[in-house]
């Protein structure tokens, strides 16, 4: 099955091929006639099945309804994987992407010591920088962070020690350099215990990348499965428009003008089936978006749902069309060249 | 300058079926021309092969002095275009009203609508069916169908003009008015070319007939 470029389409209103070469002899002007002659005749008959083909669709409303249905279930699930994840993503975003060290320094060290200390790790190999952060701005930031202000206010003395922020670099990062630096800085005297997230980082890092690829797959088996769906609808319409098929050809249609008003058909499905998938998404997320807030709130932090995004949504939108395409085009191929009057 | 020529043209189909043996014959522009034989004698091979239904075995068919063999299978669109066909059966979609079912040709050539309107009304008023334009194929009798089919075949104005059997289930009266009707559309220049079995109507009408019998061409009569 050879593909027609939209140029293929030789739609001029000169029937007899003699005559359509002969006007290519005219000249300039004329060759431009013809050109434009083309195109119109081009666009007009893509207009003629863009219509027909929303009117077939609508003319069995109830089986375009179903079709469309089963094409937004496959389309709605790896959208609705992609906003889990997402949001997922976003809240681990919450922290700095970057791993950090955080070392517990004892809680009675002096000011002089921490400072000499803070010298001593930033001099350390694998060490990008330090930041101090004495034990009053620690509760300050607790108290801002987390949920337990409450409780912090009953307590007499801060119970949180002076703390370095070690941010590694390349070599800290590495699995060997970084159980080097750890090493390291727990051997100084004014350490009381280093926590180093790291580990975490990893794990999120490695869950999302597996999310990742799970959405993948999903969505390529969901996308056959809608293909599939198209093709085997636009191949009921074959048969079932199987004269028509036969008269355009005995007639002179071109295999595009067979094709084409299956082919639009596709389109019209994937279409739907995304635009009903899109609102399925974003319904899910209103009704979601209310009891999110409260659980967020409950935790005084602050963490709004988000949606597909206006070019994720066109971008859907858009994919869906192609795979309505695809599945009526495979189809089309398959089919159309058995249907030859007889 | 010959309109259609057969030039030994053999015709095996692929189960060993011979329908066409080496014949060859010339239809000149503008001649009226039948053919007859009977059931299974190659009439209908005959006019396949014209347009490119089917291909030859051996020989050489031209068409308005184009090789037929030259036209593969992306050109033939554009050349069965150039050619009206009337069909035995109609050949009518039945989900179409007669005006979309003449229409198509010209939706198919790409026509703007407006030609598309005039030009149906043309031919609907030729074949004398101006009134039923809106009715679907299934409403209309035997001869209104083919009347349609008529329509459809010369809407694209073509010079060359086929028909299978065009009066096969038609009482004798109505089979004159078809056949008024071809006779009219040759008046007009277009080369027609009618397979029948019907030897009295073919008898009465005294053109140039052209006699099939196992695929062979046994007799050509030349009626003065």
């Amino acid at each position: 099955m050879k593909m027609a470029s939209p140029l293929d389409e030789k739609a001029a209103p000169s029937p007899l091929p003699t005559e359509r070469h002969k006007s290519f002899g005219r000249g300039v002007r004329n060759m431009d006639v013809v050109w434009r002659d083309k195109i119109n005749a081009y666009l007009r008959a893509h207009r003629y099945e863009l219509v027909r083909s929303l009117r077939t669709l609508l003319s069995a409303p109830f089986s375009s309804v179903i079709t469309i249905l089963v094409i937004a279930i496959a389309i709605f699930l790896p959208i609705a994987l992609v906003i889990i994840v997402n949001n997922i993503q976003l809240l681990g975003g919450n922290w700095d992407g970057r791993p950090k060290m955080t070392v517990y320094l004892q809680l009675d060290a002096s000011e002089n010591a921490i400072l000499t200390a803070k010298q001593t790790v930033l001099a350390l190999p694998g060490v990008e920088s330090v930041n101090y952060i004495p034990a009053d701005q620690a509760l300050e930031e607790f108290k801002r962070h987390s949920g337990f202000v409450d409780i912090l206010y009953e307590l007499d003395e801060n119970p949180l020690p002076a703390v370095l922020v070690v941010v590694p670099d390349k070599i800290g990062l590495s699995n060997d350099g970084s159980k080097v630096l750890l090493r390291q800085i727990e051997t100084l005297a004014i350490v009381d215990s280093v926590q180093y997230d790291l580990g975490w980082v990893h794990r999120l890092n490695s869950f999302m990348a597996l999310a990742n690829r799970f959405i993948v797959v999903v969505t390529l088996l969901f996308s056959v499965g809608a293909i599939l769906v198209v093709g085997n609808t636009v191949r009921l319409g074959i048969e079932n428009r199987r004269r028509e098929i036969i008269v355009g050809k005995l007639v002179g249609a071109t295999h595009s003008f067979v094709r084409r008003p299956f082919l639009y058909l596709g389109v019209w499905y994937g279409l739907g089936g995304g635009l009903v998938a899109w609102l399925m998404a974003e319904l899910g997320l209103f009704a979601l978006s209310g009891p999110m807030v409260e659980l967020a709130a409950l935790y005084q932090a602050n963490f709004q749902l988000q949606g597909f995004g206006l070019i994720n949504s066109a971008l859907m939108l858009v994919c869906s069309g192609l795979l309505g395409w695809l599945g009526a085009w495979l189809t089309v191929a398959h089919h159309l060249d058995e249907i030859e009057p007889l | 300058m010959s309109s259609v020529h057969f030039d030994q043209v053999y015709k095996r189909y692929e189960n060993g079926h011979e329908a066409m043996r080496h014949v060859t014959f010339q239809v000149n522009r503008g001649e009226f021309v039948f053919i007859t034989g009977h059931s299974g004698a190659g009439k209908s091979t005959l006019l396949k092969l014209i347009m490119l239904m089917e291909r030859p075995t051996r020989g050489q068919i031209f068409v308005d002095g184009k090789n037929l063999k030259s036209i593969g299978s992306r050109a033939m669109p554009y050349f069965r275009r150039s050619i009206g066909v009337v069909f035995q059966d109609h050949q009518l979609i039945p989900d179409r009203t007669v005006f979309d079912n003449i229409a198509l040709p010209l939706i198919i050539s790409g026509y703007p609508d407006k030609d598309i309107g005039r030009r149906v009304r043309a031919a609907l008023d030729k074949v004398g069916l101006l009134k039923k334009e809106n009715y679907y194929p299934i409403a209309l009798s035997g001869g209104e169908q083919q009347r349609v089919g008529i329509a459809r075949a010369v809407i694209n104005k073509p010079t060359l003009l086929l028909a299978d059997e065009p009066t096969g289930n038609l009482d004798p009266e109505l089979s004159n008015e078809i056949m008024e009707l071809f006779m009219r559309f040759n008046r007009a220049g277009v080369t027609v070319l009618i397979a029948s079995h019907d030897r009295s109507l073919v008898q009465a009408l005294n053109y140039r007939t052209l006699q099939l019998e196992h695929g062979s061409l046994i007799e050509e009569e030349v009626v003065a």
